[in-house]
């Protein structure tokens, strides 16, 4: 997990330094190459699959369901009004898990982070329940939690808590000594220290894992679903598959692209805000 | 010409002296420090006078810093022991939270908190002992004036050059009117024209509104410029090796006091006790 966190990191810094400091000129090049790439993207698609008025498959529409299938698919899921219902239940499990998530990281971050004892003796058992694949413990929490949107609620806290734990942990320990001595010189207590040094730092690190965790929320959540549910975008995706009706599950995969796409970019907007004062935020 | 105005200008100020004279004095008695069985500095005897600026030069590493920060209270009692006694108006004061806001502290490093701008840093003070918004507002943005950052109240300290997040760290810490002042190599990392506008506007500022500075460099030139006083720390571990009255008046410029006469016997003077302690720990260093 930590792994993949790391990675995204790093890809964003590579996009983020190729694209920083373009030319107009050269945003508008990039902007033409993108929208030819996704146009021979769907030409090849839609040949391959019977399009283009020639009727040639290069495989059954079982393996690759045809762009109209799909987009038919998707507006029939639409229209029955299910999608809705999915859509809801998946991102109220996410975001719940993810809100749930961040509240207890940040509180048992800033907690062991100042307890120290208590974080040094609970710091390998958490390594180590850290490096449990998640999924794992995916039916478990279907026994414990039922079908409904606790088990995976419960399934993307616990995948997202301890990114955040980590990361707040981190962030308490790397307070700057020099910073707080400042606050402190000019009279600010406990309670000034907190606002004033404590919070954004951490916050800081936080925004930092945030985009990261949300990714993995939505991911996390439809996955609890493929395990056990009775709704959600999971659900609809398992059950569409089990009928081979690949038509629908292009049409839910390309859903999830769209939900994923947007919350990320939401989410960076934000982020690069909140981080404005920072020399480079990333990304 | 003065007109009435500017009387009635003079009282206030002279008041305001007056009122300072009572305050902000700092006396140190056998004031010692030592980390396990190093000695920091041992038996130091210092008195500052209120509004008085003394300096204090030394060998690298002597405990000049450590001094300032045993004052201040900010050495844990586990980390060190300390002994003697501060006292600030004949009041005892060694924990941090005895100097209730009274003391500032320029530190070696700008320490300004990255996620505050300009304004909101030097507000911080204020914010701390619950001046309204609206106040600090506008005392910051006169500060800001002062040291002639104007335009750049509400940028992050990251957009600022060196030398402007010194002044920032500066007002910062006039801002909430301290009576006492620390200022440890508060332009250390500068260049040396930098250095040399900012020891200006920082004597003008003190000789406009006076408070007990002291101020910590390795740069006796610095010291003689800005200071009415100068202390001569020994090698570690410190004690006091020479007292000097500075006798410069002020307004001082520090470019043309450097080329006169009086400044060079005075700096020779002086050089001489503190080479002596260069010369000690070089002794030393060479025998370890």
């Amino acid at each position: 997990m930590a792994v993949m966190a790391n990675l995204g990191i790093v890809l964003r810094q590579m996009t983020a330094g190729r694209l920083g400091g373009i030319t107009l000129d050269r945003t508008v090049k990039v902007w033409v190459y993108r929208l030819l790439a996704i146009g021979a993207s769907y030409l090849l698609w839609d040949l391959s699959t019977g399009g283009l008025g020639l009727g040639w498959r290069a495989w059954p529409p079982v393996i690759l369901a045809s762009p109209s299938d799909t987009f038919a698919s998707l507006s029939a899921y639409s229209a029955s009004g299910l999608m809705g219902r999915d859509v809801t239940q998946t991102l109220l499990s996410a975001l719940y898990g993810l809100v749930l998530a961040i509240v207890c990281g940040v509180v048992f971050g800033v907690g062991f982070a100042y307890v120290r004892i208590v974080g040094d003796t609970l710091e390998p058992i958490f390594s180590a329940v850290n490096s449990l694949p998640r999924l794992a413990i995916a039916p478990l929490l279907i026994v414990w939690f039922g079908l409904g949107i606790e088990s995976k609620v419960a399934l993307v806290w616990f995948t997202i808590v301890f990114i955040i734990y980590f990361n707040t942990y981190l962030g308490v320990r790397n307070l700057d000594p020099d910073l707080v001595r400042a606050v402190r010189v000019m009279g600010g207590n406990g309670y000034h220290l907190a606002r004033m040094v404590l919070l954004p730092s951490v916050l800081s690190w936080i925004f930092a894992a945030l985009r990261t965790s949300v990714a993995f929320s939505l991911a996390i959540a439809v996955t609890g679903e493929f395990v056990g549910s009775t709704a959600g975008i999971g659900y609809r995706l398992v059950i569409a598959t089990g009928v081979l009706d690949t038509a629908r599950v292009f049409a839910i995969i390309f859903l999830l692209m769209a939900i994923g796409f947007v919350l990320v970019q939401v989410t960076e907007r934000v982020e690069k805000y909140l981080l404005r004062w920072r020399p480079e935020a990333i990304g | 010409m003065l007109d009435a105005g500017y009387h009635e200008w003079h009282n206030v100020l002279n008041s305001r002296i007056e009122r300072r004279l009572e305050v902000a004095r700092l006396r140190t008695d056998h004031f010692s420090l030592r980390y396990g069985s190093v000695e920091a500095f041992s038996n130091i005897n210092l008195e500052a006078q209120s509004g008085e600026f003394v300096a204090i030069v030394g060998p690298s590493g002597c405990g000049k810093s450590s001094f300032l920060n045993a004052l201040a209270g900010l050495i844990s009692p586990e980390a060190a022991h300390v002994e003697g006694n501060v006292f600030l108006d004949d009041v005892q004061r060694i924990k941090l939270t005895d100097w209730h806001g009274r003391l500032g502290y320029v530190f070696q490093q700008d320490a300004l908190l990255p996620w505050r701008t300009v304004l909101q840093n030097v507000e911080i003070g204020l914010e701390i002992k619950g001046a309204p918004a609206a106040q600090r507002r506008e005392q910051a943005q006169e500060l800001v004036k002062l040291v002639g950052l104007e335009g750049f109240e509400h940028f992050f300290p990251y957009k600022l050059s060196g030398g402007m997040r010194r002044r920032v760290s500066l007002i910062r810490t006039l801002a909430y009117d301290p009576e006492i002042v620390f200022m440890d190599e508060p332009f250390g990392g500068l260049d040396a024209h930098t250095r040399m506008i900012l020891q200006r506007e920082v004597t003008e500022i003190w000789q406009r509104n006076r408070r007990t500075v002291i101020f910590v460099t390795h740069d006796l030139g610095e010291a003689i410029v800005m200071a009415q006083r100068v202390l001569v720390f020994s090698h570690r571990p410190a004690s006091v090796v020479g007292d000097y009255e500075v006798p410069f008046p002020y307004p001082r410029d520090p470019i043309t006091l450097q080329t006169m006469d009086e400044f060079a016997q005075l700096h020779l003077k002086i050089w001489r006790t503190l080479a002596n302690e260069f010369r000690v720990e070089e002794a030393q260093s060479v025998l370890v």
